[in-house]
């Protein structure tokens, strides 16, 4: 499982602009990050429930469709949130991509 | 804002390629334009204002200085584009495939929002 995750920080960290990447585990437990703890944590709290919230509206609003990502572009990021069945995948980009 | 201009605003965004469908939300979770019917519109209106404020909840508590610009939800489908400025709300539904075709054609910006569709990165 370590090498899968390795692979996928791997990938994503050759992203332009990327400022952090934080891997949970479905339970939001995070399993890897690249930034300091204390916000990987925080991420991980309000990044599951607004992930979970999104994916079930998704579905609601048609039983045929599946969320693929959420992109939150802010003033001074863009934060991407890949929900999957193993991992929910954060990634913190700077502006300017 | 004059009446003119947001319609005309609203009129814009619907013609841009892939909009299958636009919703203009005031305030109090009203629709005040769509070109979706009224049932879906209002539908659409209630739970993605709702997951707009969570987002932007989301993004003060992390950062207090940092503010949302906006929401992109990529589904297998659509792509749902929710902004909000001031007090309105403003949804923007477009089909995934004409909006990669667009992005392709800026290939920059290409090369970063489709990539993260778990699809394509398998």
């Amino acid at each position: 499982m370590s090498a899968e995750i390795e692979e996928i920080l791997k990938r994503y960290q050759s992203y332009p602009n990327v400022a952090g990447i934080i891997i949970l585990d479905p339970f939001a437990i995070p399993i890897k990050t690249t930034m300091d703890y204390t916000l990987t944590v925080h991420y991980a709290a309000v990044v599951h429930t607004l992930a979970a919230k999104a994916a079930k509206m998704v579905s609601s609003l048609d039983a045929n469709n599946e969320l693929m990502t959420i992109r939150l572009r802010t003033k001074q990021h863009e934060v991407v949130i890949v929900p999957s069945e193993s991992y929910i995948i954060i990634v913190v980009q700077k502006p300017g991509e | 804002m004059p009446r003119d201009s947001v319609q005309e605003t609203f009129n814009r965004l619907t013609e841009l390629p892939g909009v299958m469908g636009a919703i203009l939300v005031d305030g109090s979770g009203t629709v005040l334009r769509s070109n979706v019917n009224e049932s879906a519109s209002q539908v659409y209106a209630n739970r993605l204002v709702q997951l707009v404020t969570m987002s932007r909840d989301l993004v003060r508590d992390v950062e207090p200085s940092d503010d949302l610009a906006y929401v992109r939800l990529r589904t297998r489908k659509q792509e749902l584009m929710v902004a909000t400025e001031s007090q309105h709300t403003i949804i923007v539904i477009q089909d995934v495939q004409s909006l990669d075709q667009t992005r392709r054609s800026t290939s920059a910006s290409a090369r970063n929002s489709t990539a993260y569709d778990r699809g394509s990165v398998s």
